[in-house]
């Protein structure tokens, strides 16, 4: 780890490493079952027998522009089962075009909080206590 | 001695003379005697008459006066029985009226009183609602984040997860 920064040796090596950190970070909640080894595989013969390959990968783009992102905020770490089982609840709640979008947070306490296009669905715990202390209050 | 005729004749009519004045005299004197006796007579009648027309009038008075005092002491005792009957009936009025004005007076005073100890209770309760409330806020603030460190750092992951789990559970059957 000392070491690290003397195997980079240009500003290039650095964006590149840069790239990779953030390809880490952004698989952090990456499933390998969300795309099946199946559906891969279809997908690249699909593409090596396009003819226009430009126009195959044009399609491919505009149906993933199509997912909708939903904000995920956890306390935790989540293992990748529950990953899973967090995304299937989201597609049956919201569609299947809904993508999972995870972010751990330790204030929350527990629970999670939902939020797709600015509307806030908390079910945190802390949310519960500032409920209780208001409820009280009034 | 005899007289002389002459004479005698003369003193003869003039004794006459004198004795048929004195006799017309005493007519005259008795006449009036009788009037004046009958005028006595009329008067003593009069009076008589006035006496009895008195003594009727005086009887009558009387037997007036005594019915009349008759009546009056009928009317009197009627008037008193009356004025008695009267007076008790508005003896018993004033005591009803008076009777419901204590009552009313009573009820009202019952009211007021009832209605000041209900604004002091209400006034109570709120003050000792807002005090607890306060007390609670003021617990609550200090439990809170004690509350949250100790529920955040007892809690593994996998008890992380089942309470997520349920929570989408419980969310999913409300919406």
């Amino acid at each position: 780890m000392d070491n690290l920064l003397s195997q980079v040796y240009t500003t290039q090596d650095l964006a590149d490493l840069s790239q990779s950190l953030t390809i880490l970070e952004n698989s952090l909640y990456r499933t390998d079952g969300v795309v099946p080894v199946g559906v891969r595989e279809d997908l690249y013969a699909a593409f090596v027998k396009a003819a226009d390959k430009r126009a195959f990968l044009d399609g491919w783009t505009k149906i993933l522009e199509k997912a909708e992102t939903v904000n995920v905020t956890l306390s935790f770490s989540p293992k990748e089962a529950f990953v899973l089982d967090l995304s299937a609840w989201v597609k049956q709640k919201y569609g299947p075009q809904a993508v999972l979008q995870i972010t751990k947070d330790e204030s929350i306490i527990g629970g999670i909080i939902l939020e797709k296009d600015g509307h806030v669905t908390d079910l945190s715990i802390e949310n519960m206590f500032d409920n209780m202390n208001y409820s009280q209050q009034k | 001695m005899s007289l002389p005729i002459i004479v005698m004749f003369w003193g003869s009519v003039l004794t006459s003379t004198a004795l048929t004045v004195v006799v017309i005299y005493l007519l005259t004197k008795y006449a009036s005697a009788l009037e004046d006796l009958n005028e006595l007579k009329i008067h003593d009648r009069r009076h008589e008459k006035a006496e009895d027309i008195v003594g009727e009038a005086q009887d009558q008075s009387t037997e007036i006066v005594a019915d009349f005092k008759e009546k009056l002491t009928h009317v009197t005792a009627n008037l008193e029985l009356e004025a008695q009957k009267a007076l008790l009936e508005q003896v018993a009025v004033f005591k009803t009226e008076l009777t419901n004005e204590a009552k009313k007076a009573s009820a009202e005073t019952t009211a007021q009183i009832a209605n000041s100890f209900e604004g002091v209770e209400t006034e109570l309760e709120d003050y000792k609602r807002a005090r607890m409330t306060q007390i609670d806020a003021e617990v609550q603030k200090m439990i809170t984040p004690i509350a949250k460190e100790i529920l955040g750092r007892s809690i593994s992951d996998s008890e992380q997860e089942e309470v997520v789990k349920r929570m989408l559970t419980k969310y999913g059957q409300s919406t």
